[in-house]
């Protein structure tokens, strides 16, 4: 009979009680978790939740750096029956106050019933749910040992397979983060569906240095590792970004066999590791490219950089990938390098390289569809991806209206585009305005409408670009914006305002004239047109002014 | 090496970064958000090449939260200094 989450962390302390579960890695201090420990540990969050009348059902945000207790708390969240959710902790360089106020709208929304953060962020996440009754616990180990019990008749070993267990919120603007519902069916379902694919068993093991509120991080990693009963070896995501060869470093010392990036991070690993090092990373079996656009080039850089460390084509891998189908929609095979396919523009002149993000994992259905005329377009014509699966989310959490919008007689309307050829899915780029920057998602509007708090700015007359910046070969976010004459110099006003208030450092703000910005037919600023313009020099981009 | 030195060494290596001519549009207070190109990934590279150029390694606690070039410049100082004082 099949288990739910709760049963199933049960079962891996008592059959694997003394096996590795997670190595934690901060500061170079190593800290490894049994199964046995990862439960007992769960438990005792578990203890202290019923302890202050968390119930079944109640939402539970878990809001921590990079810590074993980001696992313990979520674990014992579920072990109570609560709905546990990852949120991105705030930067250090996001404004605290702004941070938290963002917040209100979604605790609105959701009404969180307890909070597990620190202390420092007490107050304002209280404020926050001023609408709402909530709980703050902080995250320390005196929970460990004061809640520490052999009771364990917790309500999660009743929950049914057909119940939330978690929600994932979506990246970008806060208040308008979308929670997909995430069963317990559907997470084992989907584990075992993509387990299969790639070949995984509780001989791998996984690195990551991805943060949990990532689904990447959370379902692939943390999930992955979990369902598998097999070794997960979890960096700082701080850290590794200051001093990515730490990858390498946790690969070489721990043998792991499984890796999953985003596009941007192979280019980080070969813009930023430094010296005639050499590791020896043979047990890599894959470093599985997801969550961005992946290109061609990137990998190309990969291989050439860390060749003499055993990295190989053979062992870059593709997924395409998304929390609405709690994570894998498709994947390339193991072992062999991706296909890439030539595709030749409408008028035949211009050649593009497309890199496959592989084949649908088993039950999953794909089907392209032209976005006007909602036809089905066959091989080899670019058109909306929809997707259909047995673990496919039913709705998000308290959004109804947005979920029937995507959601069509069990096809989900991705939004993305892209076309199949011979099985394989190759994406080719977004319906809507998404721009995908170190792996988060932002919305050009959203962040056009941060524009309007800056007087010196004509109001809507601004468009955020996302430009494949050549030297560090990232995608990253321009904002051309039409300013008043009297306006001198706004450049660091919106790029403090955009991290304040996103945490994205913005690459550049670009200034002009009232009436340069380009507009469609139906007198819209158009994005695609002045981005196009951008590109080719059109708007002289202001270089540093100095303070 | 002295305090100017080192913010002069500091100057430079931001400079050269990010490629911002003349040089000395780079001063104490000068901050990410001043500067076209520097993000989390940038800056990153930055770290190192302020690590290349002092032959150190900054703690990267203290390396997230810097304000602007004279926070830099002075956690440099320290560390330097402390490295000093340990090879006495």
């Amino acid at each position: 009979m099949a288990r739910n989450i709760a049963q199933v962390l049960q079962e891996l302390s008592d059959c694997k009680a003394d096996e590795r579960f997670c190595t934690s890695i901060a500061s170079g201090n190593a800290r490894s978790i049994s199964y046995s420990e990862l439960y007992r540990r769960s438990c005792a969050y578990a203890h202290y939740y019923r302890s202050v009348g968390i119930r079944p059902g109640d939402i539970v945000l878990v809001i921590l750096r990079h810590s074993p207790h980001q696992f313990y708390s979520y674990l014992g969240a579920i072990l109570a029956g609560a709905i546990p959710s990852f949120m991105p902790f705030p930067s250090p360089k996001q404004r605290s106050e702004l941070y938290w106020a963002d917040h209100a709208a979604l605790f609105a929304r959701i009404e969180p019933r307890l909070i597990v953060t620190y202390p420092e962020n007490a107050g304002s996440a209280r404020e926050s749910a001023a609408a709402s009754s909530i709980a703050i616990c902080i995250a320390e180990d005196s929970i460990l040992d004061r809640f520490a019990g052999d009771d364990t008749d917790f309500a999660g070993f009743d929950a049914r397979l057909d119940d939330i267990a978690c929600l994932q919120h979506s990246s970008g603007t806060t208040g308008l983060k979308k929670g997909v519902m995430l069963t317990h069916r559907m997470l084992l379902d989907h584990h075992a569906a993509y387990a299969q694919t790639i070949g995984f068993t509780d001989a791998d093991s996984i690195v990551s240095w991805l943060p949990l509120y990532h689904d990447m991080g959370f379902i692939a990693c943390f999930m992955g590792s979990l369902l598998s009963g097999t070794h997960l070896v979890a960096l700082d995501p701080f850290e590794w970004v200051l001093r990515p060869r730490i990858l390498f470093d946790a690969i070489e010392k721990f043998r792991t066999t499984f890796c999953w990036l985003p596009n941007f991070a192979f280019s980080h690993m070969v813009n930023a590791v430094r010296g005639s090092a050499t590791w020896d990373l043979a047990s890599m079996r894959a470093y599985i490219n997801c969550s961005e656009p992946c290109k061609i080039t990137t990998f190309d850089r990969f291989v050439d950089r860390f060749r003499d460390s055993g990295v190989s084509a053979e062992k870059l891998a593709v997924s395409y990938a998304m929390a609405e189908n709690v994570f894998a929609v498709t994947q390339t095979p193991i072992g062999i390098p991706s296909t890439v396919r030539v595709a030749e523009t409408a008028s035949g002149t211009i050649e593009q390289r497309h890199l496959s993000c592989g084949f649908a994992v088993p039950g999953v259905d794909l089907r392209i569809f032209d976005s006007n005329t909602h036809v089905q377009l066959p091989d080899g014509e670019v058109g909306e991806i929809y997707i259909a699966s047995p673990f496919l989310f039913g709705g998000y959490y308290r959004l109804p209206e947005k979920s029937r919008e995507r959601l069509v007689d069990g096809w989900y309307a991705t939004g993305d585009m892209g076309y199949l050829s011979e099985g394989q899915l190759y994406v080719t780029g977004r319906l809507d305005d998404m721009l995908i920057i170190n792996g988060r998602n932002y919305y050009a509007h959203e962040m056009e409408a941060l524009m309007a708090d800056i007087p010196e700015i004509i109001p809507g007359r601004s468009v955020a670009i996302g430009i494949d910046e050549e030297r560090s070969d990232a995608t990253v976010m321009v904002i051309l914006a039409e300013c008043r004459d009297e306006a001198a110099d706004v450049g660091h006003q919106v790029k403090r305002i955009v991290l304040e208030r996103t945490g994205l450092a913005l690459h550049a703000f670009i200034p002009v004239e009232r009436g340069m910005l380009v507009k469609t037919t139906s007198g819209k600023l158009s994005r695609a047109k002045n981005k196009e313009l951008y590109l080719r020099g059109q708007f002289e981009p202001r270089k540093f002014s100095g303070p | 090496m002295n305090e100017t030195e080192i913010f002069l060494r500091i100057r430079s290596t931001v400079a050269a970064t990010f490629h911002l001519i003349p040089e000395t549009l780079v001063t104490r207070e000068t901050t990410s958000a001043t500067v076209d190109g520097w993000d989390s990934l940038s800056h990153a590279i930055l770290i190192m090449n302020i690590e290349d150029a002092f032959g150190i390694e900054l703690p990267f606690e203290a390396v997230s939260e810097l304000a602007n070039v004279g926070e830099l410049a002075d956690l440099v100082e320290s560390v330097t200094s402390a490295k000093q004082s340990g090879s006495l």
